[in-house]
């Protein structure tokens, strides 16, 4: 069995007449019928579940498929010869179906065909796929583009950086003013003396508040003193 | 071989049968050059369609017979009531009078039967050949006239006849 079915593997489907001649009268017996158990499977799907098949109806089945075969392929290549065609075809067979009495057949077939067809559709549909990734790689550019929006956004920032710095110089500049009212509190300080040495603490007060809001005139009291 | 059923979201529908051992069966006929891949595709469907159709009717006989087993029986009645079927197929079942053997082979290598297939290979020649013998480039006599004229009568009717007679 496993040597037949290698030489079944070897030799080429298809290959010239005398070659297929020879080829199925080395392993005819086996070529001549399908694989029993896939219409054992079929028959079993097609049969009530407590149903059962003999082993002699299975292997007499098998051959009548096989027949079944023979019999639609001979009238579809009769016809080709008729038609001076070489290449069997689907409208030969459901030709075929139709003059044999099949023509049940010719409705389910033709919409497995086109499920057949469609398929070969879903193939050039994947090559429908493989020219979308240029589309992706268009928005790759795009997020590239994203990317490059997103560095001047940085820029922009690192320009708000510097004005910080810039208030951070303006807030250093500060620190010197802060310094000098407190000489002009020193002075302040000496005014108050002098007047509380006079023994009037209303009138000092009042020459705190006043010396507190006249800098100026402070520093021409100085001036003149 | 891919033994998966039918499935519509692969890439390609799976089929019941092998390609190439249908593929081989079609060159059975030596008048078979080429097949295209959608008749390789509508004879391994038509084959599924036939198979259930025949298992289906078998499996009538047989409960009509009260029978949980389907046997040679129901097969060769049910092929009987078919018309079409009929037409190619009686012939190739075996005999009535044959009777069972129990300890048949299971390998169908190894299958003692060496007179049925010769014989049906001929008669699918005459028949196939009935057509041709009109055109005097193709002109074959046939070998046994007379095993030949059963099947020729039946066949020469369907010739003639353009329109196929249903009886189902």
């Amino acid at each position: 069995m496993t040597g037949k079915r290698n030489q079944i593997t070897t030799s080429p489907v298809g290959s010239p007449t005398s070659g297929n001649i020879s080829d199925s009268s080395s392993s005819k017996e086996q070529d001549r019928f399908l694989p029993i158990a896939n219409v054992s499977r079929i028959m079993k799907r097609a049969l009530p579940a407590n149903a059962k098949i003999s082993k002699e109806a299975k292997e007499t089945v098998q051959e009548c498929v096989s027949e079944f075969i023979s019999f639609i392929t001979g009238e579809a290549s009769d016809k080709c010869q008729r038609e001076k065609r070489k290449t069997i075809n689907g409208d030969d067979l459901l030709w075929a179906m139709t003059t044999l009495g099949f023509e049940n057949y010719v409705g389910p077939l033709k919409f497995y065909l086109n499920n057949y067809r469609e398929t070969e559709g879903e193939k050039s549909s994947m090559a429908k796929q493989e020219e979308h990734s240029p589309t992706h790689q268009t928005n790759i550019d795009g997020v590239v583009v994203e990317i490059n929006k997103l560095h001047h956004s940085v820029a922009a920032t690192n320009k708000a950086a510097d004005f910080n710095t810039f208030s951070g110089g303006g807030f250093y500049s500060v620190g010197p003013q802060v310094a000098a009212p407190k000489s002009f509190t020193e002075i302040g300080g000496i005014n108050g003396y002098r007047e509380s040495s006079i023994a009037q603490s209303a009138v000092s007060g009042d020459h705190d508040a006043s010396g507190n809001r006249m800098m100026p005139p402070n520093l021409r009291y100085r001036v003149e003193w | 071989m891919v033994m998966a059923e039918e499935e519509e979201s692969g890439v390609s529908i799976q089929l019941e049968f092998p390609k190439g051992r249908v593929k081989k069966i079609m060159a059975l006929d030596k008048d078979v050059k080429r097949v295209s891949s959608e008749a390789l595709f509508l004879v391994s469907r038509s084959t599924e369609l036939f198979l259930q159709f025949l298992a289906e009717k078998s499996a009538q006989v047989a409960i009509e017979k009260k029978r949980k087993t389907v046997n040679l029986e129901h097969i060769r009645e049910a092929v009987k009531r078919h018309q079409p079927t009929r037409d190619f197929l009686l012939d190739e079942l075996p005999p009535p009078s044959q009777p069972t053997k129990p300890d048949r082979p299971t390998q169908p290598a190894g299958r003692p039967k060496l007179d049925p297939p010769p014989r049906g290979t001929r008669r699918i020649d005459l028949f196939f050949r009935k057509p041709e013998l009109d055109d005097p480039a193709q002109a074959q006599p046939p070998e046994n006239p007379a095993q030949a004229q059963p099947p020729e009568n039946p066949d020469q009717d369907q010739a003639q006849s353009p329109v196929p007679v249903d009886e189902s």
